[in-house]
C-alpha cells in the first residue's frame, strides 16, 4: 500500500452504497428470495460481464476516459506509482451516478449470498469508472473487508461461523493475500485482467451450475 | 471550507501509512490468535470431527473473554475471528479521524462517518 494503489475516497463513497445494500440483502431480503434462482442470475451476470473485460482484454490503462464533473467534486481522481510501467500514473473516474446504483446492487447481492462481493466491485471499477486495473482492485480489497465486516455480524450472531474451519481458511488466505499483493506491484495491468477474467468465468459457470442444480 | 492540496496530500499519504499497519497488525495478530487456539484446543484432547463441524461460534461476548484469559482454544479462535471481523472497521474509524483533523475535509469525514455508523449497526444490531 505504500505506492497508495488503493483510491481511499473511491471506496468510501461506494461503500455508503454497498453498506446499505448489504444490510437490506442480510437482513431483509434473504427471508423471501429463491436461493438457487438468485445464484442462476449472478452467474449469468458474472459471464455477461466477461464481455466488456475481454474488449479491453490488451489495454495497459484505460483510454479516453472523460472526466465526470461530480468526480471532481468528489475528488476521486487520482494518481498512483506503477512498478511495472515505472511511473506515475495520473487516472480520471468517470460513470459515478451508475457506479453508485450498480455498486448498491452488489451490496444485495454480497448480503444474500456471502460471497462474490469483490469480484463485482472490481467489475464496476472497471466498466463504469474505468480506472486502471492495479487501481480496481486494490480499492476493491479495502471495501470488501468493511462490506464484509457488516455482513459477519448477522452470521455470527446466528451461529453459522465454524471456528474449526475459519482458522485453516483465513491462514492460507492471509498467505495468499501476501503473495499477491507483491505479485500485483510487479504484474502488468493487462496480465492481471487476464488473470481476472480467468478467474470470472470460473465463478460464473460454478454459480450458473449451482444454480442450474438447485432449481433441478 | 475545506483544508489546502498540500493539507489533503499529507492526510492522505498518512490514511495509506496508517491504514496499511492496522490491516497488516490486524490480520496477523488475529490469525496469530486463532493458530494458538486452535493448538491448544487439540493439545487438550483433539475434538472430534463430529464436534467441529457442531460447534458453531457463540456470540457471547464476555465468555469469550474469559474463556481467552482462560487460554481455553476455541474461546481464542473466538476472539481471533472477532479481531479480524474489528480490522476493516478499525481502518474506517482511523481514515475518518484523519480526514476530520488532518485534512478538514468535511465531506469525507461525514461520509466517512456514516460508513462506520452503517458498520456497526449492522455489526451489533442486524440479524
Amino acid at each position: 500500500v505504500r505506492d497508495r494503489i488503493t483510491n481511499i475516497r473511491i471506496a468510501m463513497f461506494l461503500e455508503l452504497s454497498t453498506a446499505v445494500g448489504a444490510m437490506f440483502g442480510a437482513a431483509v431480503l434473504s427471508r423471501h428470495v429463491n436461493g438457487p434462482l438468485l445464484t442462476l442470475l449472478f452467474g449469468l451476470t458474472l459471464i455477461l460481464s466477461l464481455l466488456p473485460i475481454i474488449a479491453t482484454l490488451g489495454e495497459e490503462l484505460p483510454k479516453g476516459v472523460r472526466n465526470d464533473p461530480l468526480a471532481n467534486y468528489l475528488k476521486l481522481n487520482s494518481s498512483y506509482y506503477d512498478h511495472r510501467l515505472k511511473r506515475v500514473v495520473e487516472y480520471q473516474v468517470t460513470g459515478i451516478p451508475q457506479s453508485f446504483a450498480v455498486m448498491g446492487l452488489a451490496g444485495v447481492i454480497s448480503g444474500l449470498l456471502g460471497i462474490g462481493a469483490g469480484v463485482v466491485k472490481v467489475l464496476v471499477h472497471e466498466i463504469f469508472m474505468k480506472v486502471p486495473t492495479k487501481v480496481s482492485s486494490a480499492t476493491s480489497n479495502f471495501m470488501i473487508g468493511v462490506t464484509a465486516a457488516s455482513a459477519a455480524g448477522v452470521y455470527l450472531r446466528r451461529g453459522q461461523v465454524l471456528p474449526f474451519v475459519v482458522v485453516p481458511v483465513a491462514t492460507s488466505v492471509l498467505l495468499g493475500a501476501f503473495l499477491g499483493t507483491r505479485l500485483m506491484e510487479r504484474m502488468s495491468n493487462s496480465h492481471i485482467r487476464k488473470v481476472f477474467a480467468g478467474a470470472l468465468a470460473v465463478m460464473g459457470l460454478q454459480m450458473l451450475v449451482r444454480g442450474i442444480q438447485g432449481l433441478l | 471550507v475545506t483544508g489546502s492540496k498540500t493539507q489533503r496530500e499529507r492526510g492522505d499519504r498518512d490514511i495509506h501509512v496508517i491504514s496499511s499497519w492496522v490491516l497488516r497488525t490486524g490480520v496477523v495478530s488475529s490469525v496469530a490468535v486463532m493458530l494458538l487456539g486452535l493448538v491448544l484446543a487439540f493439545a487438550r484432547g483433539a475434538p472430534t470431527v463430529e464436534q467441529m463441524e457442531h460447534s458453531g461460534f457463540s456470540a457471547d461476548f464476555p465468555a469469550i473473554f474469559r474463556g481467552a484469559a482462560a487460554l481455553e482454544g476455541v474461546a481464542l479462535i473466538e476472539l481471533g475471528i472477532l479481531m479480524l471481523v474489528l480490522t476493516p472497521v478499525l481502518r474506517v474509524a482511523s481514515s475518518m479521524v484523519i480526514f476530520a483533523t488532518e485534512e478538514r475535509d468535511w465531506l469525507y469525514a461525514g461520509l466517512t462517518a456514516v460508513v462506520l455508523a452503517l458498520t456497526l449497526v449492522s455489526l451489533v444490531v442486524l440479524r
